[in-house]
């Protein structure tokens, strides 16, 4: 089995294919970010990095559909990026529907840079492998959500002649990375390590 | 989402009465309807005495999508605008995009109000568009109960809105579009509106009054969607694009002024 980068298989979940995003700031409140252009989010530089190594080699890129929960992702990327900034800035609502409007323009253009990965709701041999090994997490005592099982769901029974990558920012994810690993043969990159692929 | 100069044109040509507009007074006039509709379009209207004007509409001539075409009229000559093909066919490109803020009953009040209004004369069109928008002289009163209903009214929208859950993009659209009345209103009201005035106001910008009428319709609509559980997604982004985005760069109480900060009345 050829087993050359070339091969390989990299897939973005859809908060890193969001946090791909650079916002513009309002002219009107450049002030309240201290006159930044543009808003990224902290893994930015790194997300791009990968894409552009991608890009150089020609490999695809893959991300996973349906998207059932785009607005709500939509929505958590936007407040991420305002409390990164930590600013307590005039009406903020009217920016954060702004980001929001912004990050959903910007999904429509980059889905086309993406090939599709469809998820596969046969989720329940998966979960119970997580619940067997459940874990303390940052966030508390939990297992993978039931659409990240579907995305695990659903990369397992996509045909790869190389390796699977799946590069997230999800703790629902990482947390997870040696039993997914393990039980599923996909390799998880959390996103502040993808520029090394 | 806004239409340009072009394709507000072509709508109303192609609303009017046998797609043909009889004068550029008329045209102008029926342009800045849309406005009252909540259409944003790429045209910029000042005030004078006989209500919205564009200098450069009057300059208008005709090009692929619409022709002038002159005619006789009480013994003189006027030119009327008159729909070609092209203009016809751009209108299929105009409808898509209103799709995504107009339902079709909205549509068909603006076909039958442009239609009956392409029937009116330039004057009647005014007289209408001036009683709606309080803009002569004896109704200013009118105007500053309006600027004071409209603050009023916001100040508890706004301390309601903030209770909602930010659940979907309707709902941050619809909290979004409450803070940036709020705060427009104020303006409205302790900037723009503050001293009435006993001439006629012919350096007005006429959105402060767009903006003035459109808010004082859509504050039902805004305290019924507060409360509602299933958010009215079309209806909000309509009014957002309108007020929120239509006037960019053109208007002082906007997200491309820099300034912005000053005119905010905390």
């Amino acid at each position: 089995m050829t087993t050359g980068i070339g091969n390989n298989t990299y897939a973005f979940d859809e908060c890193s294919v969001l946090h791909l995003c650079e916002i513009k700031v309002l002219d009107s409140h450049k002030a309240f970010f201290g006159g930044k252009s543009h808003l990224r989010w902290k893994n930015y530089y790194h997300l791009a990095s990968a894409m552009a190594k991608l890009n150089s080699l020609n490999m695809p890129k893959f991300r996973f559909v349906p998207s059932e929960n785009l607005e709500k992702n939509i929505i958590k990327v936007a407040l991420q990026l305002l409390e990164a900034q930590g600013v307590n800035i005039l009406m903020l609502t009217v920016v954060r529907a702004d980001i929001i409007d912004q990050l959903s323009d910007f999904k429509e253009q980059i889905e086309q840079q993406f090939k599709d990965i469809t998820k596969d709701n046969d989720i329940g041999a998966i979960q119970e492998i997580f619940r067997k090994n459940q874990r303390m997490l940052k966030k508390g005592s939990s297992i993978p959500g039931d659409d990240d099982l579907k995305i695990i769901a659903g990369y397992v029974r996509f045909p790869s002649a190389g390796q699977k990558y799946l590069i997230t920012e999800d703790e629902d994810f990482w947390g997870y990375k040696d039993i997914i690993m393990n039980n599923f043969r996909i390799h998880v990159i959390e996103e502040w390590n993808c520029s090394s692929i | 989402m806004i239409l340009s100069k072009d394709e507000a044109i072509c709508l109303v040509l192609n609303l009017s009465r046998n797609n043909e507009v009889s004068s550029p007074t008329k045209l102008n006039k029926l342009l800045a309807r849309l406005n009252l509709h909540f259409i944003p379009i790429d045209i910029d209207f000042s005030l004078n005495k006989w209500g919205s004007f564009n200098a450069e509409l009057s300059e208008l001539e005709g090009d692929v999508l619409y022709e002038k075409d002159p005619y006789q009229w009480e013994g003189r000559t006027v030119e009327k605008f008159v729909l070609k093909p092209e203009g016809k066919k751009l209108f299929a490109k105009i409808k898509t995009k209103l799709d995504k803020i107009m339902t079709t009953d909205d549509f068909e009040r603006l076909r039958e109000d442009i239609a009956y209004l392409s029937t009116q004369s330039a004057s009647q069109i005014s007289g209408d568009e001036h009683k709606k928008l309080l803009v002569d002289i004896e109704d200013k009163f009118k105007l500053v109960q309006r600027a004071n209903f409209n603050t009023v009214e916001l100040l508890d929208l706004y301390s309601e809105s903030k209770e909602i859950p930010e659940d979907s993009i309707a709902t941050v659209r619809l909290k979004a579009l409450i803070e940036y009345c709020y705060y427009l209103s104020k303006f409205l009201k302790e900037i723009r509106f503050k001293r009435t005035m006993d001439e006629y106001d012919f350096d007005a910008y006429m959105f402060d009054y767009y903006f003035l009428y459109n808010i004082e319709i859509i504050i039902p609509f805004l305290k019924e969607q507060t409360a509602a559980k299933e958010k009215d997604a079309i209806h909000i982004n309509q009014y957002y694009q309108f007020i929120i985005n239509s006037v960019k760069g053109r208007y002082p109480f906007s997200l491309d002024n820099p300034d912005l900060k000053k005119l905010i009345i905390v």
